[in-house]
Parts: C-alpha cells; sequence; structure tokens
C-alpha cells in the first residue's frame, strides 16, 4: 500500500492559482525528488504537505491516515501538531534557533515536547498521542521521569550531530558555522522527532557552491528502507543520482514523472526538455 | 540650611523618585506586553481599539494625563469629591503617609502611558522576527506559547534592548511631572528651597538624577553584553 497519497490537491493564493489538482503517490522507504523552475509550486506543495499552509481543496493520506482533507473543517492545534509531528522539514534558509548552542538546537524540541507530555496539564487533557512517537523514540517502552529525561535527550542529540559529522560543535552557536554545517544542524534537528516523512525544501539553495556536497553526503546518508523523503533540488546530478522517482513540476501541475533515467535521459513532454535544456545552458555545458 | 539638611530632604524626595520609577517600570512591562498582542491581533476590533487606545495615550501629554486620571473619577462620582483626595486623607489618618493618594494616581497615568509605548517597542520586536523561526518552531510540533517562550523572546529581547533602555532612561526624569498632582518628588523639594531664595539644591537634584541614569547606561550596556554570545 502506498505510504504516502496525495489527492486532487489544490491551492490557490487569491487569484493565483498555485497548485492545480496534484496527485502524487510515494511508497515507503522511497525517496522523491521534486524538480521544476521558481514558482512551480515545488515549495508550496511542500509547505502544505507540513502543514504549514492551507489547502483549498483535496486529500493528504500518510500511512493510512489522513492528514488533510478538504472536507474537514479546521483541526485543533494538538491535532495540527500530532500530524506535523510525523512529518520533517528542512527548511532553504535552515532555521536554526540563534540563541541556541548546536546541541541545543536539536535537542530543545524533544525536551520540550517530552516536558509537557509530563506535565499535570497534558495528562489533564488527555493528549498522550501527540507525544507518543517521540517518547517511543527515546525511551523505547520506558517511561521517561522528571528528573533525568533529559539525558537521554542529550545523548541522542550528540548521536544525531556526530552522525552528520558535527560532533566536535556541539557547543557552538548557529552564527558560528558555516552555511553547510548549519544545514546539517537542521537536518539533525528535524530527526530528533524521528519523523516518518522528511520533506528537504532546495537543501543546498542559500550555500556557497563548495558547500552544498557535505550537505548532499548527508541527505543521502540518510537513506533507509524506513525513511521516506521529498526533496525540492535544483541539484540535478544529487536528484539523479539518489531519487527513485523525480517529479517535474511546472505551472502548478505535475507535468511528468518517473525514474530518474525517465526523467533526465528521455523526457517526453516539451516543458521538461526546455527545462532540462535551460539547465545545462547555465552551467555552459 | 547646610549641605547635609538639603541632602536629607532631597534624599527623601529622591526616595519618592525611584519607588515611583521601580512601580511604573514593573507594572508597564507587562501591560506592555499584553497591548502588544491586542495590537497584532486576528480579531480586527482588538486589534483597532488597542491601536486607537494607543494613538490618545501618546498623542496626549503625558502632565494632562496625570490631571485626567487624578481629576477625572472624582468628577464622575456622585458627590464630586476627588477619590485621590480621599485616599490621601485615609493614609495619613491610618499609616501617617503623606499624599499617598497623588502618588497611586501618578503610578496608574505613568504604567498606562509607558505601558503603550513599551507595546510598540514589542511590536516591533516581534515582527521584526524572521517567520521562518515561527515556521520551524511549528514543524517541530511545539504548541504557540512554546515558541513564543522559548524561540521568539529571547531574540526579541536582544533585539529591543536599546530602545527599551531609552525609554527607560526618560522615565527616570518623566517623574519630575508627578509633582503636578502633588507628589513631593525630588525637583518639588528642591523647589521649596528656591522659593525661599535658595536656588543651588535645584543644581544639586541634577546630579542625582545624572548618577541614577549613569548606573542605569551601565546596566544596559552590561546587558547587551551578556547577550553578545549569539547574533540574530
Amino acid at each position: 500500500m502506498a505510504f504516502l497519497e496525495i489527492i486532487g490537491l489544490n491551492k490557490c493564493f487569491g487569484d493565483l492559482s498555485v497548485l492545480k489538482d496534484v496527485n502524487l503517490t510515494v511508497n515507503k522507504g522511497e525517496i522523491v525528488s521534486i524538480i521544476g523552475s521558481s514558482g512551480s509550486g515545488k515549495t508550496t506543495l511542500l509547505r502544505c504537505l507540513n502543514l504549514l499552509e492551507s489547502v483549498d481543496q483535496g486529500e493528504f493520506l500518510l500511512d493510512g491516515e489522513v492528514m488533510f482533507s478538504g472536507s474537514i473543517a479546521k483541526t485543533s492545534e494538538d491535532e495540527k501538531r500530532k500530524k506535523q509531528l510525523k512529518i520533517g522539514l528542512v527548511f532553504q534558509t535552515f532555521n536554526l534557533f540563534p540563541h541556541y548552542s548546536v546541541l541545543q538546537n536539536v535537542c530543545l524540541p524533544p525536551e520540550l515536547l517530552i516536558k509537557e507530555s509530563l506535565s499535570k496539564k497534558a495528562q489533564k487533557r488527555g493528549n498522550a498521542e501527540i507525544y507518543k512517537g517521540v517518547t517511543e523514540f527515546y525511551f523505547g517502552s520506558t517511561q521517561p521521569t522528571k528528573d533525568d529525561y533529559k539525558i537521554n535527550i542529550l545523548e541522542k542529540g550528540k548521536e544525531l550531530l556526530t552522525n552528520v559529522g558535527l560532533d566536535s560543535k556541539i557547543n557552538a552557536y548557529p552564527h558560528q558555522l558555516s552555511g553547510g554545517q548549519q544545514q546539517r544542524v537542521a537536518i539533525a534537528r528535524a530527526l530528533a522527532l524521528n519523523p516518518a516523512l522528511l520533506c528537504f525544501d532546495e537543501p543546498t539553495s542559500a550555500l556557497d557552491p563548495e558547500l552544498t556536497g557535505e550537505v548532499l553526503k548527508a541527505i543521502r546518508s540518510l537513506k533507509s528502507k524506513d525513511r521516506t523523503m521529498i526533496i525540492v533540488t535544483h541539484e540535478m546530478s544529487f536528484a539523479k543520482s539518489i531519487s527513485d522517482m523525480v517529479v517535474f513540476m511546472a505551472d502548478g501541475i505535475i507535468e511528468e514523472m518517473g525514474t530518474p533515467s525517465e526523467i533526465f535521459d528521455n523526457p517526453k513532454s516539451q516543458k521538461l526538455k526546455n527545462f532540462l535544456s535551460s539547465i545545462t545552458n547555465e552551467n555552459g555545458e | 540650611m547646610t549641605f547635609i539638611t538639603v541632602t536629607q530632604s532631597l534624599l527623601e524626595g529622591f526616595v519618592i523618585t525611584c519607588l515611583l520609577f521601580l512601580l511604573t517600570l514593573v507594572l508597564s512591562m507587562p501591560l506592555g506586553l499584553l497591548i502588544s498582542f491586542c495590537s497584532m491581533s486576528k480579531f480586527k476590533p482588538l486589534k483597532a481599539t488597542s491601536k486607537t487606545f494607543v494613538w490618545i495615550i501618546r498623542g496626549v501629554p503625558l502632565m494632562l494625563q496625570l490631571f485626567i486620571v487624578y481629576y477625572l473619577p472624582g468628577l464622575l462620582s456622585e458627590t464630586g469629591i476627588n477619590v485621590f483626595g480621599k485616599i490621601d486623607n485615609l493614609l495619613y489618618f491610618k499609616y501617617g503617609i503623606d499624599n499617598g493618594g497623588a502618588f497611586i494616581a501618578a503610578v496608574i497615568a505613568f504604567v498606562i502611558n509607558y505601558a503603550c509605548y513599551f507595546s510598540e517597542i514589542f511590536r516591533g520586536g516581534i515582527e521584526s522576527i524572521p517567520k521562518g523561526q515561527f515556521e520551524a518552531g511549528q514543524v517541530l510540533g511545539l504548541t504557540k506559547s512554546q515558541i513564543f517562550k522559548n524561540i521568539v523572546l529571547m531574540q526579541v529581547i536582544k533585539r529591543i534592548l536599546p530602545p527599551i533602555s531609552n525609554e527607560v532612561i526618560t522615565l527616570v526624569k518623566d517623574t519630575a511631572l508627578a509633582r503636578v498632582i502633588g507628589v513631593i518628588e525630588i525637583i518639588r523639594i528642591a523647589d521649596i528651597f528656591a522659593s525661599k531664595a535658595l536656588i543651588w539644591p535645584l543644581f544639586y537634584a541634577g546630579a542625582f538624577y545624572l548618577i541614577f541614569v549613569g548606573i542605569l547606561t551601565l546596566l544596559f550596556g552590561y546587558l547587551e553584553k551578556k547577550l553578545d554570545y549569539y547574533k540574530v
């Protein structure tokens, strides 16, 4: 069964229709790259999936659960948070928290969530569902206690930062890091909540060219059968080598999708051909 | 009049100045934050009310506001007797405190006035935080209050520290206005000396302000340095 299903998604900003009847199915563990020129709706699609934008019409299911449906009225904040925790997003501009150290950036969200789950207020409200996933990720079947829940989180945070090659920078502040390092912290921060679906919004677009490699390498290392990823990118060679499926968007619709070789070596639509040739021209090839 | 007796008298007034300053600061900041939230509310009537209120308070002289707070409740009451005058008497006969009613009226007027100025500084600070910071908190599943408390607030504080220090220093000197409704603060006391043809206590009073503002300047410089470890 499909892990992620997007059915008939429509989104307008005022009169401007940004997404027109977008349909997409992704299987568990697959990596999907979304390419296309600016203004084609790639980022908006990603923001809709992360519930940062509301959708006018359509449905979006994750692992069989309805994340969004045009027919459902506004969801409560708790409900929305529960859904958002299943999806991670790495921003183009990193959006690290400048007043926290690297390790704190990674550990703050799980710490706040676990702390909240242990509070009397949460037990009264009975919204334990929200914290279930995060608690399991850090404590397995054991129950965290007020005194030592931070230890597990800090350990895990260090491990996640080691995985992206930043174990020596855990006490640095974001402004002391290069763009590539900041983006790798952002990746570790997203992983700290163990999302079932991880989205990347042009993760290397704000970086100097020589720094893109380290970020792409970090993303590549995340590939596993349990982690589904959607990557909006302008790095064609990266998209070609990492993806199971490539989606080409133009003017708010999915113009063409297929395996990397289908898209890059045998483009069918004229728009995709134009797009690919304009990109190779840019590179002076 | 010796130097020592003048110093003693001025110090008594300066205690009132400091009290008025501290009470205003402590009470107007939370109220200012509340007003700034109202000014940023998506609920239009609340936003409009809040903006109009800030316009009126910032648009009318503080001295006039002191008079209004002091006289208006009495004028509106059935008897027409000044409410704060009554409090004055009550506090004097019960606790032996002089001009207590006028002092309370001054605190109310100052708190409302400074809350409005602070609210605009807070609003500017909060709105200057990049949207991405709020969005990052959202996609990490945090609640609105967690985002505000843990992510936004510290960055806002760093940004608004210089304008806040300006406002705080202005407040130190604005307290002298309270004398128009009968609060006996330092300038009022110096003025009493002046009316007896002793002018120099007026200049001497200036030294008290200078030293106080000097300490505040050092304090704010220290705070800014403390927050230097990150950049926003």
